[in-house]
């Protein structure tokens, strides 16, 4: 196989002197979503700051063929490493159309205009919306904001954090089909989730974790009948 | 009449200390710093646009640019350097650096400029014309006109442009901002540096009207901090409203209480806002 879009090999990371992250591996290779699932307090989240550059970590971080390790956010944004944050983080008091359009803030290229087409197209709520306040819309439609605002950033790999925090199952459904286009599109994803179920119903591949560790990792099918993911994660309904 | 010329001069006046407000309004709605050598900024720009006219001789209005240039670098060089190491830790530790700063500024352009009082008197210092049986000092309308143009380019730079919009986004929301790539360490040296040349341009146009003296600094940052909490961090011409309502509101205090009682008056009004609209004085750019 060609080299992973994203490697991440013996990764340790914390906060200050605290440790959080234990010797973690992790790839995602082109055109794939994977999913990172695992309790509150797993370290997942983590892992996204330290692969966005905000916390330092050591080990092997490699994105496109290039250590991020070195890089500040900036340098990671730029290279297309492009993360939608845990609980939105929208701007409240600009428009979804500014919004938008801080995700590509630092773009110089002539695309901009044919993304923001392109993700009107994938959230066409987006474009009924776009005069609107971010801060005065439904959680759903603060997600699909605050994704439209990464694809804006024409990512390489789209990473998001908890998407299905504090939405109606409907409303996941709804993401979860967008991420599918998403992915048919060519970006990958890396989806990090509480919500197990939905996360294996949309991803190829998914790591399981606890406590700073991967405990489980393998194709979604498989972990989906592995006893001890079923007993944890996914109930005694399934 | 008399009541009709008073409140023209309490306009004009206000269109002045609304722009004296407007950097700090600006510095504290985005960086969270309410800068107390805001005041020294402002007379340090006085002194420039003084300097350039009285050496170089150089017309104070085509000087205030020139003053905004220097005072944007100044500006942008002391976040850099200084305030970006407290931005955004406790406000107390930015009340204090900025005190600091104040002090120092101060007693800095004492020892540069010496105490004299200095007025920068261009030949049409006096000039005024009859308008509907008012009379309309020139330079004050200049000087107002030239506050409301300044809002209006601080307006359109915040809604209108890309560095604009990225201000506010790192206001909004700091860790979506830097996901997102923005840089606040430059970009909140920036915004200092607009501020610093807003204060620049205040300070000028102040030195043709009133005196330029090294102290007149700390009652500046004051009357400044009154307004930006009656206007309001969030809009540029909120803040001029602001100015012009204190500048209206001391002229009529002038003239039936008694021209030393204007303090009283707009640090009065202060105390008004906070008791009745607390959550409008803290809401953030």
């Amino acid at each position: 196989m060609s080299e992973a879009l994203l490697t991440i090999e013996h990764l340790n990371a914390g906060y200050g002197a605290v440790p959080v992250l234990f010797d973690l591996s992790l790839t995602v290779n082109p055109g794939e979503i994977v999913t990172l699932v695992g309790s509150n307090g797993a370290g997942k989240t983590t892992l996204l700051r330290a692969l966005s550059r905000l916390i330092p970590a050591q080990g092997t971080l490699r994105f496109n063929g290039e250590d991020l390790l070195p890089l500040a956010p900036e340098g990671a944004f730029t290279r297309g490493l492009v993360q939608v944050p845990e609980g939105r983080h929208l701007f409240p008091r600009m428009t979804v159309e500014e919004n938008l359009a801080m995700g590509a803030h630092l773009r110089r290229d002539k695309g901009v205009a044919q993304t923001l087409e392109r993700v009107y197209s994938l959230f066409p709520k987006m474009k009924e919306r776009r005069k609107q306040l971010a801060g005065n819309m439904s959680g759903g439609e603060q997600q699909m904001c605050a994704m439209g605002r990464a694809l804006m950033a024409d990512p390489k790999l789209l990473m998001i954090d908890e998407m299905s925090l504090g939405l109606a199952p409907v409303i996941v459904d709804d993401l979860l089909a967008i991420l599918s286009d998403i992915r048919a599109q060519g970006i990958p994803v890396l989806l990090v989730e509480q919500d197990v179920f939905a996360a294996f119903s949309v991803a190829d591949r998914a790591y399981v974790m606890e406590t700073g560790r991967v405990v489980r990792e393998g194709l979604v099918k498989d972990l989906a009948n592995d006893p001890a993911v079923v007993d944890a994660y996914l109930g005694a309904a399934h | 009449m008399v009541l009709a010329q008073i409140l023209l001069n309490g306009i004009l006046l206000g269109g002045l200390y609304g722009l004296m407000a407007l950097g700090m309004a600006l510095v504290w709605g985005v960086l969270n710093i309410v800068n107390l050598s805001h005041g020294a900024l402002i007379m340090l720009g006085g002194y420039t646009v003084y300097y350039l006219f009285t050496l170089a001789g150089i017309d104070p209005f085509v000087a205030l640019p020139i003053a905004m240039v220097v005072m944007f670098a100044a500006g942008f060089a002391l976040q850099w350097g200084l305030l970006n190491l407290v931005v955004r830790s406790k406000m107390l530790n930015t009340l204090l650096i900025t005190f600091g700063l104040d002090v120092v500024l101060t007693f800095a352009a004492q020892l540069v400029f010496t105490a004299d009082f200095r007025t920068i008197n261009p030949s049409y210092a006096g000039a005024n014309f009859p308008v509907l049986g008012l009379t309309v000092p020139v330079v004050r309308l200049a000087a107002f006109c030239v506050a409301v143009a300044l809002a209006a380019g601080v307006w359109f730079l915040l809604n209108r442009m890309p560095l604009g919009r990225a201000i506010r986004a790192t206001a909004q929301n700091l860790t979506a901002a830097r996901l997102y790539g923005v840089n606040p360490r430059k970009l909140y040296a920036i915004t200092f540096g607009i501020g610093a040349a807003l204060a620049g341009a205040a300070g000028g146009l102040y030195g043709m009207i009133s005196n330029l003296t090294p102290y007149m600094g700390a009652s500046l940052t004051a009357k400044s901090f009154v307004i930006a909490i009656i206007g309001g961090l969030a809009n540029p011409f909120n803040v001029i409203l602001g100015g012009i309502f204190v500048g209206i509101a001391e002229s009529l205090t002038a003239l039936y209480i008694g021209p030393t009682y204007t303090d009283v008056i707009s640090f009065g009004l202060l105390v008004v806002v906070l008791v009745v609209r607390p959550k409008r004085a803290v809401r953030a750019a």
